[in-house]
C-alpha cells in the first residue's frame, strides 16, 4: 500500500453538519447574473455588445461635439470626399455625413427604440390578458390576432403612413400597429406554459391572490422571452423605417434617417459611393449587432440549459 | 468466460459555463460475455455519462480525457466518428429512459427497424429486412407484428414502445447491450414485464447488458454483478449477492439500509445525510467522504485505492486499509 | 395504532368525481365516484400506475380543480360555493401541498426566503418583516437546512434539498393536512429516505395527517398506517397497510404487488409473478364495465355489466371487485 497515508491519521471524525450541506458555488448567482455569466463566454455576442454601445454613444454625442450641424450646407464642399474636416466625406449640398449619419442612426435608433416600447406595453399587456382570462375571452382576443397576422403588415403600414403626415410620430406609430402581435403571442404562450408550472399551483395553494400570483410567479418568468424579443423587435423596426424611408413615403428631407441617407446616397452611388456606403455599413452593423447580440442572449437566458 | 468490454481509468471532463464538470473520474470495469451488469448510483454519479463515453456519444462539450475502452480487442477511444458509427448499433446498443423521445414520431414502427438494418447490414434486399423487422418485434412480445409495424409510435402504448426501441437496439445482433434506465418512465407492472423480456431475451441471444438503475429492486431481480458509483468514481463492484449481502463501501452500505425492507414495518429508514459533491470541484480525497458515518481524516486527505476484498469483488475505501481495522 | 373509537374523521370524500372534457365529445374520467375518509393524525397512501388519477384526486381535494360531482367536507366544513371568502381562505391555509418535481414547483426567479416566506404573507402570519424571517429560518432548520440558505435562489439547490424547501413552504402556514404528491419519485434513493424520515418526524411533532400519493410501493407501505389503490379513476381496495400487503384481495393489486422488485436477489430470482397481460387502456370514454375487465385473469361475465361497488370484506379492508363477496 501506499506510503503517504500516515499511520496517525486513520481517526474516525465526526462531520459538521454546516459543511455536508454548505454550497461551493459563490452566492451571486441569481438568473440574471447566471445569464450575464453565459453572455460573457459568447465572443460574438459580447462584441456585439460593444459594438452596439459605441454606435448608441456616437449616435448620442457625435452630433453634439461637431462644428457642423446635420442641415448645415456648405456648398464649398460639395460631394467632398472623406478628409480631415469632413470624415466621412459631404453630401450633395456639403452637409457633414459625419454629422449626418450619427443623426439618422440617433433617429433611427429612437423610432425602433419607442417602437420597441409600445410593442412591448401593448403585446405583454395583450398576452397577459389573454392568458390569464381564458375562456372566451381568450377566444375572442386570439381571433383578432389572426386577423391582423393575415394582413401583410407592410400593406398596413404604407397605408397609414400616406393617411397621416410624413413625420418621426407617424412611422412609430404605423410601426406598432401591428408589431405588438409577435410579443403578445409569445406572451400568451409563456404564461400559458406557466400557469401549469407546480410552482405555480403551490401559490394557490398557500392562499395567495390573483394578482401576487400575477406579480411574483408570471411576469418575472416571461422576462427572458421578452427581452430576447425586444432584441429581434428593434433591428426590424430600424430595417422597416429605413424601407420606407428609401422608397419615400418616410422620412423626409432635410430630416435624417438612415434610410433617408442610404435613399440620397443611392441616386449618386456611381459617382460618390463613399455617400451610400457609410450609412450602409452602420445599418448593417446596427442589425447584424442587435441579431447576434439576441441569439446570445436568448441561448444564455434558455431555461432548458439552466440545471 | 472471456470479457467483452474492457474499460479502463475512463476519465471524462465535461465542460460548461462555469466551470469543468470532472464527471467521470478514473472508472475501470469490464463486461464477462452474456453476463449483466448493473451500474448503480445516485443521478448525477457519472453512470450515464460513462456508458455514453463508451458508446462516442458525449455531448459536444464532453470529451474523454483519460483511459480506454477495450471492446473485443479493439480500442474505441481511439476509432475515428465514421468507425465509431459502425461500431454503434452493429456492435454495442445502446437503450434510452424514455421510449417516448428515442423513437422518431414521425415515422412507423418498422421503417425504423429497417432502417437500423438498412445502416449496419448493407447486403440485406428489402423483402429481407421487412422479414427481420417482424421477427424482431415477435421476439420482444409484440403481438400481431404486422398490424404494428404499420403503426407511429404515438400509437404504442409506452411500454410497448419499450419494446420497439429493444428491438432497433437487437436489430443487428450487439454483443453489448447498454441500457440507461430503461423502466424507469414505465410503470411497476409494465416494469416487471420489460424486465422479463431483458432477461428471456439474454438468454435467447446471448448478449451481454449493462444495466443502468437507481431502483435496487431492479438490480436485485436482473443483475448478474454490481458496479456503485458516486460522485464519478466507481467505489465498489462484485457479485449481485456480495453486493446486496457483504457490501464493503459505505455507500453501499447506506443505500441499501435507505430503501425500506419489505419484510419489516415501523421505525426510520436510515438516510444517508447530505448531498452528493458538487463535481465541478470534487473533494481530494474519498467521494463520500463527507456523508459517511465512518469518516476518518485519510478519507478527506487521500483517494482510496481499489482494494480486492475477494474474487471479483472489489471496493475502494480506506476502511478496507488493514491500518483501519482497529478503528472501525 | 388508534382503536375505532379514538379516529376522528379529518376529510371525508363523498363519490368525488372529476371529468376533463377533451375534445368535443369525449370525456376523460380522472377521478370517478370516489369515496374516501381520512383520519386525523393518519397517513393515508394512495398508490396506482400513471395515469390513474391518483394526482388529480390530491388536487380536486384541494380545490385546484373543480370537481364535477361529490363532496369533499374537511373537519366538518363542506368545501363549496357557499362559503365565505374568509372561511376559503382560512381552509386554504389549513390543506397544504408537497409538488413531485423539486425542479418544477420553486419559483426560480425568487430567493428562498420569499418561497418559504409566501404563505405568511398570504396568511398575515408574520407581524413583521424580522418576524418572516425568523420564522422562515426556524422552518429551514426544522426541514434541516441553514439560515444561509435564505438568500439563495431554487436553482442553487440540489432535487433533496429543494424538495425540503417545498416541505418548509408548506409548513410555514401551519397546516393540518397535507397532500404529499409523489414526493420523492423525482428523488435518489439515498435522497429519498432523508424526505420520508422527515416527514414522519414532522408529523409526530405537529399531528399532520397526509395524503401521501405514490407509485413506489414499498416507500407508500412504509409510511402509510392505510393504503388506498387506484385504477382508472376508481379505488379498487383500501386496507390497513399491513393488511394490504399480506392479504391483498383485488386481482389488480395482487399484480401490482407481485410486480414491485424487491431488493434481495434470492427472493427476487425464485419469486413467482403475476403477470399482467396488456398495458393501462386509455381512460377516454371507457366502457360502462368493471375498470380492470381488460386486464383481469379471472374476468367474468358479471364484471361487463358495471364498476363494482367498494365493499367490506373484512372490518376496515374494503375491495371492489365482483368476484369477491
Amino acid at each position: 500500500m501506499r506510503n503517504e497515508a500516515i499511520e496517525d491519521s486513520l481517526f474516525v471524525k465526526v462531520k459538521v453538519k454546516a459543511e455536508e450541506k454548505e454550497h461551493i458555488a459563490a452566492p451571486a448567482s441569481g438568473m440574471i447574473a447566471d445569464a450575464w455569466l453565459r453572455l460573457r463566454k459568447n465572443k460574438a455576442a459580447v462584441v456585439a455588445l460593444f459594438i452596439l454601445i459605441a454606435i448608441i454613444l456616437l449616435a448620442v454625442f457625435a452630433p453634439v461635439f461637431s462644428k457642423y450641424s446635420f442641415s448645415d450646407t456648405d456648398y464649398g464642399s460639395v460631394f467632398a470626399q472623406p478628409n480631415a474636416d469632413h470624415i466621412f466625406g459631404a453630401d450633395q449640398f456639403g452637409r457633414d455625413m459625419w454629422v449626418r449619419i450619427w443623426m439618422g442612426t440617433r433617429i433611427s435608433l429612437m423610432i425602433a427604440a419607442v417602437a420597441a416600447v409600445l410593442d412591448l406595453v401593448v403585446g405583454v399587456l395583450y398576452g397577459a390578458v389573454s392568458a390569464l382570462l381564458g375562456g372566451r375571452v381568450d377566444a375572442v382576443m386570439q381571433r383578432i390576432i389572426e386577423v391582423l397576422v393575415g394582413i401583410p403588415h407592410l400593406i398596413i403600414v404604407i397605408l397609414f403612413l400616406m393617411a397621416f403626415p410624413a413625420g418621426v410620430g407617424t412611422i412609430i406609430a404605423a410601426l406598432s400597429i401591428t408589431g405588438w402581435v409577435n410579443m403578445a403571442r409569445l406572451v400568451r404562450a409563456e404564461i400559458l406554459k406557466l400557469k401549469s408550472q407546480e410552482f405555480v399551483m403551490a401559490s394557490q395553494v398557500l392562499g395567495s391572490s390573483k394578482f401576487y400570483i400575477i406579480m411574483k410567479d408570471l411576469i418575472p418568468n416571461t422576462v427572458g422571452v421578452i427581452v430576447i424579443n425586444v432584441m429581434f423587435t428593434i433591428p426590424n423596426a430600424i430595417f422597416t423605417e429605413a424601407f420606407l424611408s428609401f422608397i419615400g413615403i418616410g422620412l423626409a428631407e432635410p430630416q435624417a434617417s438612415l434610410g433617408v441617407l442610404i435613399n440620397g446616397g443611392y441616386q449618386v452611388l456611381q459617382n460618390y459611393p463613399h455617400v451610400l456606403i457609410f450609412p450602409a455599413v452602420v445599418i448593417v452593423l446596427i442589425m447584424v449587432c442587435f441579431s447576434v447580440l439576441g441569439d446570445g442572449l436568448r441561448d444564455a437566458m434558455d431555461p432548458q440549459m439552466r440545471k | 468466460m472471456g470479457k467483452i468490454l474492457e474499460v479502463n481509468h475512463l476519465t471524462i471532463h465535461i465542460k460548461t459555463h462555469k466551470g469543468t464538470v470532472q464527471a467521470v473520474r478514473d472508472v475501470s470495469f469490464c463486461l464477462n460475455e452474456q453476463e449483466t451488469l448493473a451500474v448503480v448510483g445516485e443521478s448525477g454519479s457519472g453512470k450515464s455519462i460513462t456508458m455514453k463515453g463508451i458508446m462516442g456519444i458525449l455531448p459536444k462539450n464532453g470529451k474523454v480525457t483519460e483511459g480506454s475502452v477495450l471492446y473485443d480487442g479493439k480500442e474505441l477511444t481511439k476509432l475515428t466518428e465514421r468507425q465509431m458509427q459502425n461500431v454503434r448499433g452493429s456492435e454495442i446498443a445502446m437503450v434510452f429512459q424514455d421510449p417516448m423521445t428515442s423513437l422518431n414520431p414521425t415515422m412507423r414502427v418498422g421503417k425504423q427497424i429497417e432502417e437500423m438494418l438498412r445502416a449496419h447490414k448493407k447486403d440485406m434486399t428489402s423483402e429481407q429486412r421487412k422479414k427481420r423487422g417482424l421477427e424482431l418485434l415477435e421476439l420482444v412480445g409484440i403481438s400481431n407484428p404486422e398490424e404494428r409495424y404499420r403503426q407511429y409510435p404515438h400509437q404504442l402504448s409506452g411500454g410497448m414502445r419499450q419494446r420497439v426501441v429493444i428491438a432497433i437496439a437487437l436489430a443487428c445482433e450487439p454483443k453489448v447491450l447498454i441500457a440507461d434506465e430503461p423502466t424507469t418512465a414505465l410503470d411497476v407492472t409494465i416494469q416487471a414485464q420489460i424486465l422479463d423480456l431483458m432477461r428471456s431475451l439474454q438468454t435467447k441471444i446471448k448478449t451481454s447488458i449493462i444495466i443502468i438503475t437507481h431502483n435496487l429492486g431492479v438490480v436485485a431481480n436482473i443483475a448478474d454483478r454490481v458496479a456503485v458509483m458516486y460522485g464519478g468514481k466507481l467505489v465498489e463492484t462484485g457479485a449481485v449477492s456480495d453486493i446486496f449481502h457483504n457490501p464493503l463501501h459505505e455507500y453501499t452500505k447506506g443505500l441499501l439500509k435507505s430503501v425500506p425492507k419489505a419484510q419489516e414495518k415501523g421505525g426510520r429508514l436510515q438516510a444517508i445525510p447530505g448531498t452528493p459533491p458538487d463535481l465541478m470541484d470534487p473533494p481530494k480525497g474519498c467521494p463520500f467522504a463527507a456523508r459517511c458515518m465512518e469518516t476518518m481524516l485519510v478519507c478527506q486527505k487521500f483517494m482510496p485505492e481499489d482494494t480486492d476484498c475477494s474474487e471479483n469483488h472489489r471496493s475502494a475505501c480506506w476502511l478496507l486499509d488493514e491500518r483501519a481495522g482497529g478503528v472501525s | 395504532m388508534m382503536t375505532n373509537q379514538e379516529k376522528q374523521i379529518l376529510l371525508d370524500v363523498k363519490h368525488l368525481k372529476k371529468y376533463f372534457q377533451v375534445g368535443k365529445k369525449q370525456t376523460l374520467k380522472a377521478v370517478d365516484d370516489v369515496s374516501i375518509q381520512i383520519y386525523k393524525g393518519e397517513t393515508l397512501g394512495l398508490v396506482g400506475e400513471s395515469g390513474c388519477g391518483k394526482s388529480t384526486f390530491g388536487r380536486t381535494i384541494l380545490h385546484l380543480y373543480e370537481p364535477t360531482e361529490g363532496s369533499v367536507t374537511f373537519d366538518g366544513i363542506t368545501v363549496d360555493h357557499s362559503l365565505d371568502r374568509k372561511q376559503a381562505h382560512e381552509l386554504s391555509r389549513r390543506m397544504q401541498m408537497i409538488f413531485q418535481d423539486p425542479y418544477a414547483s420553486l419559483n426560480p426567479r425568487r430567493k428562498i426566503m420569499d418561497i418559504v416566506g409566501e404563505g405568511m404573507d398570504a396568511h398575515g402570519l408574520a407581524k413583521n418583516r424580522k418576524d418572516k424571517e425568523d420564522q422562515v429560518v426556524n422552518l429551514l432548520e426544522t426541514v434541516g437546512l441553514q439560515a444561509e440558505h435564505a438568500d439563495r435562489f431554487p436553482h442553487e439547490f440540489s432535487g433533496g434539498q429543494r424538495q425540503r424547501v417545498g416541505i418548509a413552504r408548506a409548513l410555514a402556514v401551519n397546516p393540518d393536512f397535507i397532500v404529499c404528491d409523489e414526493p420523492i419519485s423525482a428523488l435518489d434513493v439515498s435522497i429519498q429516505a432523508q424526505v420520508v424520515n422527515l416527514l414522519e418526524e414532522l408529523q409526530e411533532e405537529r399531528g399532520l395527517t397526509y395524503l401521501f400519493i405514490a407509485h413506489d410501493l414499498s416507500m407508500v407501505k412504509h409510511i402509510s398506517d392505510r393504503i388506498g389503490v387506484m385504477y382508472l379513476g376508481c379505488l379498487m381496495e383500501l386496507a390497513d397497510s399491513e393488511e394490504l400487503f399480506e392479504n391483498p384481495m383485488h386481482p389488480y393489486t395482487k399484480a401490482l404487488l407481485s410486480a414491485i422488485p424487491i431488493p434481495d436477489p434470492e427472493i427476487e430470482k425464485s419469486r413467482k409473478r403475476i403477470m399482467l397481460e396488456g398495458s393501462l387502456p386509455s381512460p377516454i370514454n371507457l366502457k360502462n364495465e368493471c375498470k380492470f375487465a381488460s386486464r383481469c385473469p379471472n374476468c367474468k361475465e358479471s364484471c361487463m355489466q358495471r364498476q363494482p361497488e367498494l365493499k367490506e370484506v373484512s372490518p376496515g379492508h374494503f375491495v371492489a371487485c365482483s368476484c369477491i363477496e
